[in-house]
């Protein structure tokens, strides 16, 4: 889990422009920037582009950031409007098959970890992983879910038990 | 598996499979710096414009209040005050007033003759505060401001603001009032512009009630636009409050559900009951709910009955007294377009709500504990045991506690109020979930799984 206290120092370091401080905060936050944006776009492509988007766009407004002592809930606020632009883009171009079962491919990864991330894209409704992601990647407390989504806080928790009942499955299936 | 590791699992998947870009984004973070943008590189440069782009548009919608991309052009900054009355004052770079605009009809009053064309902005502040005062729109029954600092570069606005904010708290305290400034740095936004001048207020009002909403989605843009900054004041403090409340809520609800799964032979039934006692409303730490401003003083209450008094109402009009009472709370808070206080009793498990009219203390709505749910949450013997629960799932399934592998029974409670017990096992391959009514003893769900 990353520490606010330690992520605002590293904003507060980019903003005067410390290339250092840039790498560790993608070191420490671009999992849950990536797994994020690939859990909302269900494509590695499009999840490669907002990962480098968000960070150009933190890099960006480092300078603008007002500490509320939530600097995860910025990083990932970033991604989501990210994400959102990048829907509608893809809404624009107009071929995309939701119905389609989405196969996520990465050379980088072992096979296992890919099963995983194909049954986690493919089993879970889009709510489901989004607070899966949020709680376990993003490190969010399910209030912060709740305020992130707008989704009420015991829907949060209730999705969040259920989901944590499925992935126990995708897990043991994986370790197999 | 428990939830943490679950957790910790899903993170470190994610983590091994984060493509490694960094190298690119360096570079062209870099590009972006210098503003040097080649047209006739390939794809990945051009990257850097869209997420101007989309940096500009995340600014519109307020989560970071400020930040100004434009810093070649001559910065004029807006500075709006709104207590009722709104007031927008243009100044240059030097803080030199430009121009000054009356929002509404009490802003006009408030600016009546006054010329405050090429004066300091400091001057400006204090006479347009003055005659906020003189005509009545501040006083100890109305102390609140928000301040709202648009345009110019982001370090300087954040000095503005917190200069202002002194200047009003001085001259509020001539009259000895205690001022409550909101301030706030917003950023440009057409849309929000629009809705803005609508209802004749500011822009930073507009983002401010855009924030509230955001924070609590039960409450209406169009009915509290129009509200005095004092009520919205309230409403942010009691959001705040309630944000305590459900961090508290949350670990509690966290730490039970942990233990349940730690500890799978232990009952919940306590646990659950616990959770609905008290909470302890005193902690102030990390209370952000609405983003973006800074706040400094109480809104005065003064025009609304006291929350000692509202609760006497309360309790009066269900025929309680205090002594009985195991938990209440008094909010006040903005509904059915007006300040109403929210008072939430409970004694036991029965839960009493009394809406009362802020200002005249009229009850406007009460509820006593009646759906079933409550009823049987009075009275937890009437639950059927832990045992009889296991024991009905498991003839159900037609399998002998004997032969039944890691049993585990929870009193949850289900989505229209009702508990109920939720037993799991295995049996062999099979992985058995049943929910169980906790008063009939009926079974809700049965689901069977082969667990390979």
């Amino acid at each position: 889990m990353v520490d606010s206290e330690c992520l605002d120092k590293l904003i507060k370091k980019i903003s005067e422009n410390d290339k250092t401080a840039f790498e560790q905060l993608y070191k420490q936050t671009s999992a849950a920037v990536y797994a994020y944006a690939l859990s909302v776009l269900k494509s590695p492509d499009d999840a490669e582009d907002v990962l480098h988007d968000t960070f150009i766009c933190l890099h960006t407004s480092a300078q603008s950031y007002q500490s509320q002592g939530k600097p995860m809930a910025w990083i990932m606020t970033v991604t989501k409007n990210l994400c959102m632009q990048k829907f509608r883009d893809e809404k624009r171009r107009a071929h995309s098959d939701a119905s389609e079962a989405v196969v996520f491919e990465s050379p980088e990864n072992s096979v296992a970890d890919k099963a995983i991330i194909n049954e986690l894209l493919n089993s879970l409704s889009d709510d489901e992983r989004e607070i899966l992601i949020l709680h376990a990647v993003s490190g969010f407390k399910h209030r912060e879910i709740s305020k992130f989504t707008g989704l009420p806080l015991s829907t949060v928790l209730s999705k969040y038990n259920r989901t944590v009942k499925k992935c126990k499955k995708i897990l043991g299936e994986g370790d197999v | 598996m428990n939830r943490k590791q679950v957790d910790e699992k899903i993170s470190a998947v994610f983590a091994d499979s984060v493509p490694d870009i960094f190298s690119s984004i360096a570079s062209d973070s870099e590009t972006q710096k210098g503003k040097v943008i080649l047209m006739n590189e390939k794809k990945k440069n051009l990257m850097p414009i869209a997420a101007v782009a989309a940096c500009l548009i995340l600014l519109c919608t307020g989560f970071f209040a400020g930040a100004v991309f434009s810093r070649n052009k001559k910065p004029v900054t807006t500075v709006s005050l709104d207590v009722n009355p709104s007031i927008e004052i243009k100044i240059n770079s030097k803080n030199v007033v430009t121009d000054v605009d009356s929002l509404n009809k009490d802003a006009e009053i408030v600016l009546g003759e006054m010329d405050l064309e090429g004066s300091k902005i400091d001057v400006a502040i204090n006479a347009v505060m003055g005659s906020m005062l003189r005509n009545g729109y501040l006083s100890e029954i109305s102390n609140s401001v928000l301040v709202s600092v648009e345009g110019g570069d982001s370090a300087k606005n954040a000095q503005l603001q917190s200069e202002i904010t002194k200047w009003i708290n001085n001259i509020l305290k001539i009259k000895d009032i205690d001022a409550a400034v909101i301030s706030q740095e917003i950023a440009s936004n057409s849309n929000l512009q629009e809705r803005a001048s609508k209802a004749n207020v500011s822009l930073g009002k507009a983002q401010l009630v855009q924030d509230i909403v955001t924070a609590d989605p039960t409450k209406s843009f169009d009915e509290l636009i129009n509200l005095p900054i004092n009520d919205l004041y309230i409403i942010i403090e009691e959001l705040e409050r309630k944000g305590i409340i459900d961090d508290e809520t949350e670990d509690r609800l966290e730490d039970s559900l942990e233990s349940e799964q730690s500890s799978e032979k232990e009952s919940t039934n306590e646990s659950t009951n616990e959770s609905a006692s008290k909470v302890n409303p005193t902690k102030e730490q990390n209370a952000v709910t609405v983003p973006g401003i800074t706040h400094s003083g109480t809104a005065s209450e003064k025009a609304y009955i006291p929350r000692d008094k509202a609760l006497e109402i309360a309790l009066s009009a269900v025929g309680l007294t205090k002594a009985q009472l195991t938990k209440c709370e008094v909010e006040l808070d903005f509904e059915h377009g007006k300040m109403v206080y929210d008072v939430e009793m409970k004694v036991g498990f029965k839960e009493y709500d009394v809406e009362i009219d802020a200002v005249t203390g009229a009850v406007l709505e009460k509820k006593f504990p009646q759906n079933i749910a409550s009823d049987n949450l009075t009275d937890s013997s009437k639950f059927i045991s832990k045992e009889e629960a296991q024991n009905i799932a498991l003839k159900a399934a037609g399998i002998s506690a004997a032969n039944a592998k890691q049993i585990k029974t929870e009193l949850d409670r289900s989505d229209s109020g009702n508990y109920k017990y939720e037993v799991d096992f295995k049996y062999g391959i099979y992985e058995y979930e049943y929910e169980i009514d906790a008063v009939s003893g009926k079974i809700l769900k049965s689901e069977k799984e082969a667990d390979i």
